[in-house]
């Protein structure tokens, strides 16, 4: 930025001061949305783990697809709906819901994603 | 043929540590290539029945695999020349010395889950090491330990004293962790003193009965491997028709 800013005063004053209000704006923007970002995190609850005793409370078909994913370390929907012999979307709900609870997290690689146990 | 058992009971001292390790010797008598792991990390016992000697720090154990400091492959021993098996014998000791066993017990949720999964990695491992089957002595009652193995292996055997605390114990467990956790398994009433035991109702327990063993002091007094030194022992051949039972695919499909 710094290269940038070293570019625009090649300008003119006025040019440059434009310029400079434009960068000083968007930095502020930027800081702005971090913020948000991390104000919308999910919280975690520190005492929420995809242990056995913690799944054992889980509802039969949320707990079904947990213990699928300890089997294969980490996989897809897909990959989990061949073991519990449901439909891909049902297991991508199922998942997207033991991430949103916290018990396991997922990663996008291309178009396909990615859920583990922590 | 890839299987793994695990022993488990409601209340410690059943017998299920005994039943266990003669199970491992009789399969490995048989040609199998088994490997049994002592998951009972409170009160563990194993090494004394094949009378291994107790442990200097130098000596990795179970602990250590599930803590990451080494794989399944540094803790267990092939044990099968000291009892001339047809197949190999392998054995895995948890860690008995007093301070490792404060350690297990303090062990959290965020531990347990690593845990679990070390536990599934391992069995992996030693099925393609050529193990054939893994049995897995556990912790008893409701512990992490335990429900840990239960989730790991394919089929579970449950022993049980006849008496009211055995039957209450184990339908509820049964009830609310083996049903919770859609695992398969089987019952062994052991320590049955009179023929009246046979003919208690253990109909509502919740799993099929499978064999009554009789109380036998001489067994559970000597520590010793009944089915090695004493293979005509009521206790011996009652615990061959388990292993026949679990080689004809009657118990794990």
């Amino acid at each position: 930025m710094v290269e940038d800013i070293q570019l625009v005063q090649s300008t003119t004053d006025k040019d440059y001061y434009i310029f400079y209000q434009i960068y000083s704006k968007l930095y502020e923007i930027g800081d702005k949305l971090d913020t948000l970002i991390l104000a919308n995190k999910p919280k975690v609850d520190d005492d929420i783990a995809p242990d056995v005793m913690s799944l054992l409370q889980l509802p039969e078909n949320l707990r079904q697809t947990a213990f699928a994913l300890y089997e294969l370390g980490e996989a897809t929907a897909e990959d989990i709906s061949k073991i519990t012999n449901k439909r891909r979307a049902v297991e991508s709900a199922y998942l997207n819901n033991l991430v949103r609870d916290g018990y396991i997290s997922k990663k996008s690689v291309g178009r396909l994603v990615y859920f583990s146990i922590e | 043929m890839k299987k793994t058992i695990a022993v488990h009971s409601y209340k410690g001292g059943t017998g299920k540590t005994t039943i266990a390790a003669n199970l491992a010797y009789v399969l490995a008598q048989k040609g199998l290539d088994v490997c049994i792991l002592d998951l009972d990390f409170k009160a563990p016992s194993l090494h004394t029945i094949f009378h291994i000697p107790t442990y200097t720090n130098s000596v990795k154990c179970i602990n250590d695999v599930l803590n990451n400091n080494c794989g399944i492959e540094d803790v267990i021993q092939n044990i099968s020349h000291r009892f001339d098996t047809k197949g190999k014998l392998y054995v895995g000791f948890s860690n008995p010395q007093s301070n490792a066993i404060v350690q297990m017990a303090a062990k959290g949720k965020i531990w347990q889950t690593g845990a679990l999964k070390q536990l599934i990695n391992c069995r992996k491992h030693l099925y393609e090491m050529g193990i054939d089957i893994i049995i897995l002595d556990t912790t008893p009652g409701v512990e992490y330990s335990s429900v840990n193995a239960i989730v790991a292996a394919d089929y579970t055997l449950i022993v049980l004293k006849p008496d009211e605390t055995g039957i209450e114990g184990s339908t509820e467990i049964i009830r609310n962790v083996y049903c919770g956790l859609n695992m398969d398994g089987g019952l062994i009433i052991n320590q049955c003193v009179e023929d009246k035991d046979n003919e208690m109702d253990f109909s509502n327990i919740g799993l099929p009965v499978l064999e009554h063993i009789k109380c036998n002091c001489d067994i559970s007094c000597k520590n010793e491997l009944a089915s090695y030194t004493n293979p005509d022992h009521d206790f011996s051949t009652t615990i061959e028709r388990i292993a026949t039972m679990i080689l004809d695919s009657r118990l794990v499909k």
